[in-house]
């Protein structure tokens, strides 16, 4: 089956109905996008698929084949910068686990929302758990990363 | 709950793909629906009592778990045959999507996968078609009433529940939850028998 | 140098009260708790601030947490854990509910076992570490005890109704406590 994984194309021997996050994990051993709950309720297996968040871990590898699948290893960017510089100065992480499910669910939402509020950091986050509670300061990064320090 | 929970346990213990199961055949109407037959409901003669009769049966689906969930009264749809709210916490958005960040399809995919729903078009009814905790009388106002319906005239009422391809997914959900009495073609033609009959409804 | 264990845990609780601004006017609905605890060799106060509305839906607007924990190598981690710490600890007592049938565990996964999501987080939330040169003690765990206790306290501020039950909410996924909190 042929892929587009963070703009190179890859060709990868599997069923179409594996998911995705096996493929990348297993089979492209790219261990960045991470599983954690494998039913679409905690958001570390997070990656981009044209664009548009999505769990890994609950999309058969066969629904993407067509479309650009994009990981935290090569998340790009404008937003992207700007989320791993607000990561870092704030100290986000402190397991680390999740983070990367994390950072793809903010940087797409300020692809969407230049300025987000809380309102609409938390609407887009929620589906994003972290087991450390980092939640003050994800929220405090995005903010950061948008250019508004309030 | 408990099956819910049950259902979602078992599509977690699951730590390789399991091949999806093989496309589910259609489900054909039958006394085991729970719907009574068309036809014993067309032998009613009063045109109100008839209407009413055949609007209990299409209230039988409405009110099922799969069609309500996402006509929920609040921006937040429900899940699981208990009707309890999402997890994770998700909102309908501007256009019934979710929102920016978190939308639907960043978990339900085009078709139903291990434990999770799918369907190309899975997205939350208007607000202005919630039914969740209304009585069937005022669901009924509610889907006759274009302002409240999706602008539908009476055809296109019909054409929707016969063939709309999210309603669609009422009869065809994952394994661990139950479909939709009847089915939809059953579905289409009693909402036609209902319309037919002077779309009467229940008491509010 | 100091003892450890012997510092009155009235230090504690003044400088929470005094970060939370305690005693000012708050909102209808609103409350505030306190709660103090020593663990690990390190102490931990903490306030919170809960809103519950009419329809007992409860949101945490506000935490308040200081943290002794004598010699400190790095703040700035010191602090991340005990915003943790402090959340994990709220998660808990909100949601951490954990039952067993028939020899096995019921909540197997997230969806039977709710935690606190990034929408049901504080707003608000301010830490302080004490300087020391007291021998260090735990950072990562302190700031879990006092949390429960503090979210309590601030429910029974807001509504008059004791919590004799954790966790604060059942297994049902209701997003209102008022018929929980007494159970």
């Amino acid at each position: 089956m042929k892929l587009s994984i963070n703009g190179q194309a890859r060709e990868v021997d599997v069923d179409e109905d594996t998911p995705l996050l096996w493929v990348l994990r297993d089979h492209l051993g790219m261990t960045g996008t991470k599983y954690g709950c494998g039913v679409a309720q905690c958001g570390a297996c997070t990656v981009h698929v044209d664009g548009v968040p999505r769990r890994a871990c609950v999309t058969p590898v066969g629904s993407v084949a067509e479309r650009d699948v994009v990981t935290i290893e090569g998340l790009a960017g404008a937003e992207a910068d700007a989320v791993r510089t607000a990561w870092e100065a704030i100290d986000v992480p402190q397991c680390g686990y999740c983070q990367a499910g994390q950072i793809m669910t903010a940087v797409a939402l300020l692809k969407e929302v230049a300025k987000p509020n809380d309102d609409q950091i938390d609407q887009a986050m929620a589906g994003n758990i972290c087991r450390c509670a980092t939640y003050v300061r994800i929220r405090r990064a995005i903010h950061s990363a948008a250019g508004d320090d309030s | 709950m408990r099956r819910f929970a049950l259902g979602l346990i078992l599509a977690a213990g699951c730590t390789k793909a399991t091949p999806p199961a093989a496309p589910a055949a259609p489900v054909t109407a039958s006394p085991a629906s729970g719907l009574r037959s068309l036809a014993s409901l067309q032998a009613i003669e009063d045109d109100e009592a008839r209407a009413i009769a055949i609007f209990a049966e299409v209230g039988k689906i409405l009110t099922h778990p799969r069609c309500m969930n996402c006509h929920p009264s609040t921006d937040r749809p429900l899940q699981g045959e208990a009707g309890l709210p999402h997890q994770p916490h998700v909102v309908r958005g501007a256009d019934g999507h979710g929102v920016p960040g978190l939308v639907c399809a960043s978990c339900h995919g085009e078709t139903n996968f291990e434990n999770v729903p799918g369907n190309p078009h899975w997205h939350l009814a208007p607000a202005s078609m919630a039914w969740a905790g209304k009585s069937l009388g005022a669901i009924c106002a509610q889907v006759k009433d274009p302002a409240r319906n999706g602008g539908l005239d009476h055809d296109a009422l019909v054409k929707h529940m016969a063939e709309d391809p999210l309603v669609a997914y009422g009869w065809d959900p994952p394994a661990h939850l139950e479909p939709a009495p009847g089915d939809q073609e059953t579905a289409g033609a009693l909402v036609a028998a209902w319309l037919e009959a002077g779309a009467h409804c229940p008491p509010p | 140098m100091k003892q450890i264990g012997l510092l009155p845990l009235e230090t504690y609780v003044r400088t929470a009260a005094e970060m939370a601004q305690w005693g000012r006017e708050l909102p209808k609905g609103h409350g505030l708790g306190i709660a103090v605890h020593r663990s690990f060799v390190t102490y931990v106060a903490t306030v919170v601030e809960v809103a519950v509305d009419g329809e007992g839906r409860l949101t945490i607007p506000g935490v308040w947490s200081v943290m002794d924990a004598g010699t400190v190598v790095n703040p700035r981690h010191a602090e991340a854990q005990l915003e943790g710490g402090t959340l994990f600890g709220l998660s808990n007592a909100l949601f951490g509910e954990i039952t067993a049938k028939r020899g096995e565990v019921v909540q197997a996964n997230f969806p039977a076992w709710r935690v606190m999501r990034m929408n049901e987080s504080p707003r608000k939330m301010e830490v302080r570490i004490v300087e020391s040169d007291a021998p260090p003690g735990g950072v990562g765990e302190p700031g879990t005890p006092p949390a429960a206790p503090a979210l309590a306290n601030a429910i029974f501020a807001a509504t008059g109704t004791r919590v004799r039950r954790l966790p604060i909410f059942a297994a049902d996924r209701s997003d209102r406590i008022a018929k929980e909190v007494g159970r």
